[in-house]
């Protein structure tokens, strides 16, 4: 008997015909964010890992948010993408770690999304740089 | 060190950016259910934070616990908690051995005293004075109590640091114990499970790095945010045990379908850990997944439980000869207050003579 | 040792034993009385009165017609709570694994949710019965510290059993322990108390109907 002729076959648990409420609800809670960020201009982050989400709520949810014009990638121990869905404001953030594998996946409600800007320490040493580099006899590192 | 400059500093000359920071404390606070809005202020936090010295200890173990953490899911993006810590002995880890490896632990300790961590795998042998389990001649016993005096604080890595494990077992021939058990006086973070998921201990180490605290403890002393919850109640199959359908064996229909495992000895509902959520191999699977039932690795005693094929809601009630040999002597008990009423009836009888309702016989 | 460990160990070992002896005290204690002899003509044969023995085990199921209408919601809630008990005693799988693990018996379970559905009737009955024992007047004069207890024991293992189901009130295992703890409370006074009707009311029953159909009386 080969291994493939063993009938073992798990049947997913998630393909259940009831309708999910849980696509409306994130969608509910993410419209409540971006008001509170265009109000306030207050940025909140929604941690997908953490959520009870079935494979058929995880595509609802991408088919709701559909996927706007701006895809940011960086590079950084892995590469993390980051892009706007059709909603302005609405980012979705994918960390992956150097071996490709998934570590940390967001819904960001930011003009920006959080690992984007220049940090002000880094600016700072950027600059002490720059100048170190157009001072006559200035060493370039 | 008089002045020792910043984490941030050390690892931006390696090319180890703040991006990079932040996507590990993003990860890291991702593993650990924190609000995802922190990873901002631990990524901070630990760009000013200095290199925490750490004294890996390993007792009576396997290094089983060790594999686990340089295997991780994502060794480079894991592995970096060993570019924030100096880990300053470390048995299997380190290059330098016999006197030279003591020395190194020694001046690791002089150099940090009160403020480096202590990790612990593995059990301690109390039995016979500790001469079950001795590293360069020092036994286990003596060396944790001489490392633990200056430490701020104890990560007991494993089931056998943080509960005795295999090693305390029945009949425990060597008299091992937790390392909570001989550590009273510091904090002890007990980091359970045989092997211990690997973000668990990163994520614990991170925590203590990034906010200088003891993460929040349950009663046996482990990190809520990863032993918050039981396997059962994170469990996908969770839904068959609420329906009452039960795998019986582990090649039935009920197997191949993915019913739930509990008649088949799974200890899920009594277990806290994050199997079901963090799963295991680059997140392929977790124990249940793959068809087979929790054994309970992350708790006290797990090995004693009764036998990892026995649900939890049968007994270790001991042998049918012992219930027979009670229903015999409750027979006998029985037979003699029978007996003793017997003979009240006939001395009735013989004082009040025949009665009128008829003779007793 | 935990909780748990010591329910499903020690705890449940010496509950065992104490029902065992405690039954068979009480069994072999009361067949092997001295009793009456009859001298009426008997009516009917062995064979008569064995079939009148099974009879009335099954024919006192039902109440007699003079009390009906005083008792029909007591006998009701009885029913209920007696049915309840033994559905959920046997229906739900972990607790016929447990059966299965002290007898070698088995047999399919049915589904937890109606378990869980049952256990809160049966539940809500005991606490009926129990205000009614206790604002009756004739009844409350009647109940002493066995019908309290026997209560009490009763119910404690269901109550256990939906707290463990729900979660509620502290952690599982702890409440597994306590749940597995009260059983073993109900087995060790079932043989001593009012509960020892379990397996006694055979023993009445049956033991009236014969004595009945050997004197050729309707039972």
């Amino acid at each position: 008997m080969k291994l493939q002729d063993i009938p073992v076959s798990v049947q997913p648990t998630d393909n259940d015909d009831a309708e999910s409420t849980f696509t409306p609800a994130l969608l509910a809670e993410i419209a409540d964010h971006l008001e509170a960020l265009q109000e306030r201009g207050a940025t909140h982050l929604v941690d997908l890992r953490g959520l009870p989400m079935t494979r058929s709520d995880r595509s609802a949810l991408i088919g709701a948010l559909g996927r706007g014009e701006i895809t940011i990638q960086v590079d950084a121990l892995g590469r993390s993408e980051a892009w706007e869905t059709g909603y302005a404001g609405v980012w979705w953030v994918e960390h992956r770690s150097p071996e490709g594998m998934v570590v940390a996946e967001h819904i960001e409600i930011a003009f920006v999304p959080q690992i984007v800007p220049a940090h002000p320490d880094d600016v700072r040493s950027a600059l002490a740089r720059l100048r170190a580099r157009s001072e006559p006899g200035g060493a370039v590192q | 060190m008089s002045q020792p400059e910043t984490l941030g500093l050390q690892l931006a000359r390696r090319g180890i950016s703040r991006r990079s920071f932040l996507k590990f404390c993003t990860a890291m606070a991702s593993a650990m259910a924190l609000p995802p809005a922190m990873a901002a202020q631990m990524a901070d936090a630990l760009a000013k934070a200095h290199r925490q010295s750490v004294i890996w200890l390993s007792f009576q173990e396997c290094t089983g616990c060790t594999e686990s953490l340089t295997r991780s899911h994502n060794p480079s993006l894991e592995s970096l908690i060993f570019d924030f810590i100096s880990l300053d002995y470390h048995h299997t880890l380190q290059a330098a051995s016999g006197e030279a490896a003591e020395h190194a632990r020694e001046a690791a300790m002089a150099a940090n005293a009160g403020n480096y961590i202590v990790v612990v795998d593995g059990s301690v042998p109390l039995k016979d004075d500790g001469v079950y389990s001795t590293i360069a001649g020092i036994t286990n016993l003596q060396m944790l109590k001489d490392t633990v005096k200056d430490a701020a604080a104890v990560v007991s890595v494993g089931t056998c640091a943080a509960f005795g494990g295999i090693p305390k077992a029945k009949p425990n021939p060597t008299g091992a114990v937790a390392i909570s058990e001989i550590v009273t006086d510091k904090p002890v973070i007990n980091v359970s499970g045989c092997p211990p998921i690997p973000v668990v201990i990163t994520g614990v180490l991170s925590h203590v790095l990034t906010f200088g605290s003891i993460p929040e403890l349950d009663h046996l002393g482990r990190p809520l945010a990863f032993f918050g919850e039981t396997i059962h109640d994170r469990c996908y199959r969770r839904p068959f045990y609420d329906r009452g359908l039960f795998a019986k064996a582990f090649d039935d229909e009920g197997a191949r379908k993915g019913w739930c495992l509990f008649e088949l000895g799974c200890k899920g509902p009594t277990t806290y850990n994050a199997c079901a959520t963090v799963k295991w191999n680059d997140g392929t699977s977790f124990p249940i997944e793959s068809g087979h039932g929790c054994l309970g690795c992350s708790e006290p005693d797990f090995w004693d439980g009764g036998g990892f094929y026995k649900a939890l809601s049968q007994g270790n009630w001991g042998t049918a000869e012992g219930i027979a040999a009670a229903a015999v002597a409750g027979a006998a008990i029985g037979t003699g207050a029978a007996m003793m009423s017997r003979k009240r009836q006939q001395s009735m009888v013989q004082e009040h003579g025949e009665s009128e309702g008829g003779t007793l016989k | 040792m935990t909780l748990l460990e010591f329910a499903r160990g020690p705890g449940l070992q010496w509950s065992l034993v104490i029902l065992a002896v405690g039954m068979m005290w009480r069994l072999v204690g009361i067949l092997a009385l001295k009793h009456k002899p009859d001298f009426s003509e008997p009516r009917a044969g062995g064979g008569a009165m064995f079939a009148g023995a099974v009879k009335t085990v099954f024919t006192r199921m039902v109440y007699a017609k003079p009390f009906r209408t005083q008792t029909t919601l007591a006998s009701l809630l009885s029913y209920v709570f007696h049915i309840g008990l033994a559905i959920v005693v046997f229906g739900f799988g972990p607790h016929i694994l447990f059966i299965r693990d002290l007898t070698g018996l088995s047999w399919p379970n049915l589904p937890s949710g109606m378990i869980y559905l049952t256990g809160v009737i049966t539940l809500g009955a005991l606490v009926a019965l129990l205000i009614r024992r206790m604002t009756h007047p004739v009844l409350r004069l009647l109940s002493n510290f066995d019908d309290y207890f026997s209560w009490l024991v009763t119910v404690l293992p269901i109550a256990t059993g939906l707290l463990a189901v729900a979660h509620l009130g502290a952690r599982y295992e702890t409440l597994l322990g306590l749940h597995i703890l009260s059983v073993e409370l109900l087995l060790v006074w079932l043989p001593f108390g009012k509960l020892g009707h379990a397996f006694l009311v055979f023993v009445s029953r049956a033991t009236t109907g014969a004595v009945f159909a050997r004197r050729g009386a309707a039972t």
